[in-house]
């Protein structure tokens, strides 16, 4: 739809709609880029504070996907004023807070509607030099993928609404949402990458399909080394799939050819939307163990899923 | 047909229609009908029920979807919470591996590293059996940089392990931010996970 609306186009506009990129990102100086970025959504956990905290982990993550730093953020609130209590947008804002100080940004205002359903999210604008953006449309032939947190967010929100996720499971999906993606952005600015994207909505597939078109590369990818939530096999395997994980999938059925030897199961996970996902790096194969180096000194998890297998049309190539 | 119960889950989103066929699986001794209008509610319903241990036979009608869902055995002996369903096996998923020593076996330090190498590497045929793998004491030196078994560890998380390894231990021996694999748990987190294994078995 977005295509039928007339192209963007400026020489300062570095990144813009054409590429589906994370963010925009506009330059305004020699040596000074803008990146802007917007996000918002309904709860997927039960605890306001909590929720504030994921969807601002959410939001800022596009200009880390960048390589930038997020400089200023403002609120974005849907709140149903009859039915819920204020403090519940209290602690929502709070939590919004506790994560926009973490990334060192400053909240500087929002703006609120009433609406029947609570959403939450944030506008951010973030900061990079021109020559330091990165995209994901410059994926290389020979790139090695590293992805920096595991997936199932998607199944175990769904895993949540129905009662069925343990404590554990749950803890430990809350922890990587409301982990910022800027320590594995530090990483990959030190050492420098081709491309790089977070994963959300549409999923490790649907994410690793739109590097593929952009950067027009073939993207291999391992099934069995990308990393999951533990818990999310399980609960995936006895139907905590989400409606709009199986969309992705379907959407990504003509450009995905899956080999023999994939356990459907792992696809469906593949597709799974994520919150608040990690960041997809692809990075030269030189640079590939400075950015392993780079990435365990701060602590970031850095699982190699695949690699950039040949130049042609987009797609992706899915291996057991 | 016209006898059995039938779940109409057409309209609704998920994961109702999951959890409406879990209502009906408990105590279900005959097959009875499931009926979803979509493919997602079609295949989550369907894993969901062949996870239990019932057999599924799917009929397209037009836009709907037709699920026959004959319980098992399990199915039937079931009536366990959500969580614990979520929780215990109905597969053989329930060894969990407790190490609470850097080698296997008492006499020879040397010999005990060995063995518990051959320990972790054979651990590594049970795929799909071991559900945890707990460290502790000086157990959790083998799971930091530098330890010879990191290797076999990260295999037993790929096939399905959660690496569980002290806390307070880590930090006993000043050696928690050398943490290379498993994530880092207590000592509630600990006996809950023992107390809840099919079976636990230590090198």
């Amino acid at each position: 739809m977005l295509a039928e609306l007339p192209m963007t186009n400026h020489p300062d506009l570095l990144v813009g709609p054409a590429t589906a990129d994370d963010a925009g990102v506009v330059r305004v100086r020699d040596d000074l880029a803008l990146i802007q970025t917007v996000d918002f959504f309904t709860p997927i956990v039960d605890d306001p504070r909590t929720f504030g905290r994921i969807a601002a982990a959410n939001s800022l993550s596009d200009v880390f996907a960048m390589g930038g730093t997020p400089l200023t953020a403002m609120n974005i609130v849907c709140f149903p004023r009859k039915s819920l209590p204020l403090e519940v947008l209290r602690d929502v804002l709070l939590g919004g807070l506790d994560v926009i100080r973490q990334a060192e940004a400053l909240l500087v205002g929002g703006h609120s509607v009433e609406d029947p359903e609570l959403k939450y999210g944030l506008s951010v604008t973030g900061i990079v030099h021109p020559d330091r953006v990165v995209t994901n449309a410059r994926a290389r032939p020979g790139d090695r993928l590293i992805l920096t947190k595991p997936l199932g967010t998607g199944v175990l929100a769904t895993a949540i609404k129905a009662g069925m996720a343990t404590p554990e499971a749950l803890a430990e999906a809350v922890g990587w949402m409301t982990t910022l993606n800027r320590d594995a952005a530090e990483a990959m600015q030190e050492v420098g990458v081709h491309a790089c994207t977070d994963i959300t909505g549409f999923g490790l597939l649907g994410h690793a399909l739109e590097m593929a078109s952009a950067s027009r590369v073939i993207i291999e990818l391992c099934a069995s080394l990308v990393p999951l939530i533990p818990g999310a096999r399980d609960l995936a395997s006895m139907g905590m799939i989400p409606a709009g994980s199986f969309a992705n999938r379907k959407f990504c059925d003509r450009a995905v050819t899956v080999e023999d030897g994939v356990d459907p199961l792992l696809v469906d996970l593949l597709a799974d939307a994520q919150t608040s996902g990690g960041l997809l790096m692809a990075v030269a194969g030189d640079r590939a163990e400075a950015l392993h180096a780079a990435l365990e000194r701060r602590r970031v998890p850095h699982p190699e899923i695949g690699c950039v297998s040949s130049a042609r049309a987009g797609r992706i190539t899915l291996l057991p | 047909m016209s006898d059995n119960m039938t779940v109409d889950c057409r309209g609704l989103a998920c994961p109702q229609p999951v959890l409406n066929t879990k209502d009906a699986l408990q105590g279900a001794a005959s097959p009875f009908l499931v009926i979803v209008d979509n493919e997602a509610a079609c295949t989550n319903v369907s894993r969901f029920a062949e996870s239990q241990g019932a057999r599924v036979s799917v009929a397209q009608q037009g836009g709907e979807f037709h699920l026959t869902i004959q319980p098992g055995q399990e199915a039937r002996a079931s009536a366990a919470p959500p969580i614990a369903c979520a929780r215990t096996d109905t597969s053989a998923k329930n060894l969990a591996v407790y190490i609470s020593s850097e080698g296997m076996g008492r006499g020879d330090e040397e010999l005990g590293a060995i063995l518990m190498a051959a320990f972790l590497d054979t651990l590594s045929h049970f795929k799909g059996q071991i559900s945890h793998a707990i460290f502790v004491n000086a157990g959790v030196r083998l799971a930091v940089q530098g330890s010879p078994v990191l290797e076999q560890i990260r295999h037993l998380e790929q096939i399905g392990a959660e690496v569980l390894v002290c806390g307070t231990c880590l930090n006993h021996f000043s050696i928690r931010d050398k943490l290379a694999v498993g994530r880092v748990s207590n000592m509630y987190a600990i006996i809950e996970t023992l107390s809840k294994a099919g079976r636990i078995i230590r090198p």
